[in-house]
C-alpha cells in the first residue's frame, strides 16, 4: 500500500529515485574514487574489501589499498584502487 | 580548554575486535575519516574530538587496543598556543603601544620667518595645547590655531601646517616691508626735452608753465606744492605736458635697388615624414632654377579625431628673378621721409606723432643720396623728478 502511493508520488512528482525508495546511490569515478550515498553502517573493513549495510542489501567493494577518506551517516567517499563493485540483495527484495 | 572548538584526535586499533568497533561506530552514526588498515589487525582512523566518548564506549569489551594520538585543528592549535601565551601577550602589548604612540604628537618645527617671529610663533602655539607629548586628539583644531597666529603676530602673511606622521612642520611666511613706492614721494615733474608746451593735462600738483611756451630740458613744467601760500603741502605731481619738439636726421639711400620678382614659375615636391624620418623630397616637373623661393606646408591627416603620426610635406618651389631698380629722386626722398620719421618715433618712446617735416639738404655722392631731414613732433615731455634739497626750495 506504502509503496503504491510513493510510486505514484514519485510519479507525479518527477522525483529521484534514490530519495523515494531506501536504496543506496553509488558514483565511481574511474578507479580511484568511489561514492556512497544513503548508506547503513561499514560492516566491514580492510584494504581489500570493504562491506557496507544499505536498505537493498549489502554493497560489497573489492580493490587494492582501499581507505575510507571520509564517512559520515549520509555518505562515505573511498579512494584507492576500486576493482569491482558488487550489491547483495535481500532476499525478502523484490529485485 | 572548551571540548566544543574544532580539532580531531588520531585513533589506532590492534586486535580482532576492530571490524566490530568501526561497524559500532558507524551505527552511533560517528564521522570517520581516512580509515585505513597500517598493519595486520590494526587501522588507524580520524575522528572529531566530540566523539572520543562514543568511541569509549564503543571500544568497551570488543577486544582491541585502542591508543590516540593527538591530531590537529582549532583545540590543539589553541593548546599550543597556551604555552605561549606570554609571547602573544607581549606581542598584543607592544601593538597597543605602537597604536598609542601614534595618538601623540612627537615633535614640532617651526619653519620660516625670522627667528623672532619663530620663536613668537612656538609660543603661541604651546599656548595652544601644540607641544611634544601632547594628545592629538586634544589639540585645538588647526584653523583656531592658524587664525590666532594671524592675529597675534602681525608679521606673518601666511602660516600652514604639515603633518608628517606623529610630527608637525608649521611653515611661516613673513610679511616684506615693501620700499615706499615712486608714487607715495613727493616729486616735481620737468621737462624730458626742450619744446614748446602745447597742451597740459594735470592730474595733481601746480602748473609752473603756460601753453605755447618754450621750456628748456630739465626746467620746472608742474610744481609738487599745492594749497595757499604759507600752507603749502607737498605732493607727488602727476599729469601730461604735449610739447612740439625738433629732431634732424641724416638719411642715406643708394639710387640703384636691387629688387627679387617671381617669374611665375613653379613646380611642387612632396615628402612624407613621420617623427624624425623623412623620406627623400618626390619632385613633380622638376626644373631647375637659379634662384628659388621654397614654400613649405605640412599637411597632417586625422581617422576619427586620431591624429594620423604620418605627415604629407607639400613643398612650392618658385623662380626668383633678380633685378636692378633706379629710384627717381622724388621716390628716393619719399623713403628717405619714412626712415628719418621712425627713428624719430624711435626717440619719443612711442608716445608721439610727428607733426611737421621738411627735407632741409640733399646730396649726391658714389651713387647714394645722403638726405638731412627737418622732424617736428608732438610729444609727452613731462619727467617725474623727486625732490632733492635744490628743487625744495
Amino acid at each position: 500500500m506504502k509503496t503504491k502511493w510513493m510510486e505514484s508520488a514519485q510519479a507525479l512528482l518527477r522525483l529521484p529515485e534514490d530519495i523515494i525508495y531506501d536504496i543506496p546511490k553509488i558514483v565511481w569515478i574511474g578507479r580511484q574514487l568511489l561514492f556512497i550515498e544513503n548508506h547503513k553502517g561499514l560492516l566491514f573493513y580492510s584494504d581489500r574489501n570493504i562491506a557496507f549495510s544499505s536498505g537493498c542489501g549489502k554493497v560489497l567493494i573489492a580493490g587494492q589499498d582501499l581507505l575510507i577518506s571520509a564517512m559520515t551517516n549520509e555518505q562515505v567517499t573511498v579512494r584507492g584502487i576500486v576493482e569491482d563493485v558488487r550489491i547483495e540483495y535481500h532476499k525478502e527484495h523484490p529485485e | 580548554m572548551n571540548r566544543t572548538l574544532p580539532g580531531y584526535v588520531h585513533v589506532r586499533v590492534k586486535g580482532e575486535g576492530r571490524q566490530l568497533l568501526i561497524a559500532e561506530l558507524s551505527l552511533k552514526k560517528v564521522e570517520i575519516r581516512m580509515l585505513q588498515e597500517t598493519g595486520p589487525e590494526e587501522i588507524t582512523f580520524l575522528i572529531r574530538l566530540q566523539a572520543i566518548s562514543s568511541l569509549r564506549r564503543a571500544a568497551f569489551k570488543k577486544g582491541c587496543a585502542v591508543s590516540l594520538s593527538q591530531g590537529g585543528g582549532v583545540y590543539y592549535y589553541l593548546l599550543k598556543m597556551q604555552s605561549r601565551i606570554s609571547i602573544i601577550l607581549a606581542l598584543c602589548i607592544a601593538c597597543l603601544m605602537f597604536y598609542g604612540s601614534l595618538q601623540f604628537l612627537w615633535g614640532i618645527n617651526v619653519e620660516g620667518g625670522s627667528p623672532e617671529v619663530r620663536t613668537e610663533a612656538e609660543e603661541l602655539l604651546r599656548l595652544n595645547g601644540y607641544q611634544s607629548g601632547a594628545l592629538m586628539r586634544q589639540l585645538s583644531s588647526e584653523k583656531e590655531v592658524i587664525s590666532s597666529l594671524y592675529q597675534s603676530i602681525e608679521q606673518i602673511s601666511w602660516a600652514g601646517f604639515e603633518w608628517n606622521g606623529t610630527r608637525l612642520t608649521v611653515h611661516i611666511r613673513e610679511k616684506k616691508e615693501l620700499p615706499p613706492t615712486a608714487k607715495d614721494e613727493a616729486a616735481h615733474l620737468v621737462a624730458s626735452k626742450t619744446g614748446t608746451v602745447q597742451r597740459m593735462l594735470i592730474d595733481a600738483g601746480t602748473p609752473v608753465k603756460e601753453r605755447y611756451q618754450v621750456v628748456k630740458k630739465g626746467e620746472l613744467l608742474v610744481s609738487g606744492f599745492i594749497g595757499a601760500e604759507g600752507k603749502e603741502k607737498a605732493i607727488h605731481a602727476s599729469g601730461e605736458v604735449y610739447a612740439n619738439t625738433w629732431y634732424e636726421t641724416n638719411v642715406t639711400i643708394p639710387v640703384d635697388t636691387m629688387i627679387y620678382t617671381l617669374t611665375g614659375k613653379q613646380y611642387s615636391s612632396y615628402a612624407l615624414q613621420t617623427g624624425d624620418v623623412k623620406t627623400p623630397d618626390i619632385h613633380i616637373n622638376r626644373a631647375s632654377f637659379s634662384i628659388h623661393q621654397k614654400d613649405r606646408v605640412v599637411k597632417t591627416f586625422d581617422v576619427f579625431g586620431w591624429k594620423v603620426p604620418i605627415e604629407v610635406i607639400h613643398t612650392n618651389h618658385k623662380e626668383v628673378k633678380k633685378a636692378k631698380k633706379k629710384l627717381t629722386m622724388e621716390q628716393i626722398k619719399e623713403a628717405g621721409i619714412k626712415i628719418g620719421a621712425k627713428q624719430v618715433l624711435a626717440q619719443t618712446g612711442g608716445t608721439g606723432t610727428i607733426t611737421k617735416e621738411k627735407i632741409l639738404h640733399e646730396q649726391i655722392e658714389n651713387g647714394k643720396v645722403k638726405l638731412t631731414i627737418y622732424y617736428q613732433a608732438l610729444e609727452e615731455i613731462a619727467e617725474v623728478k623727486p625732490f632733492t634739497e635744490e628743487t625744495r626750495e
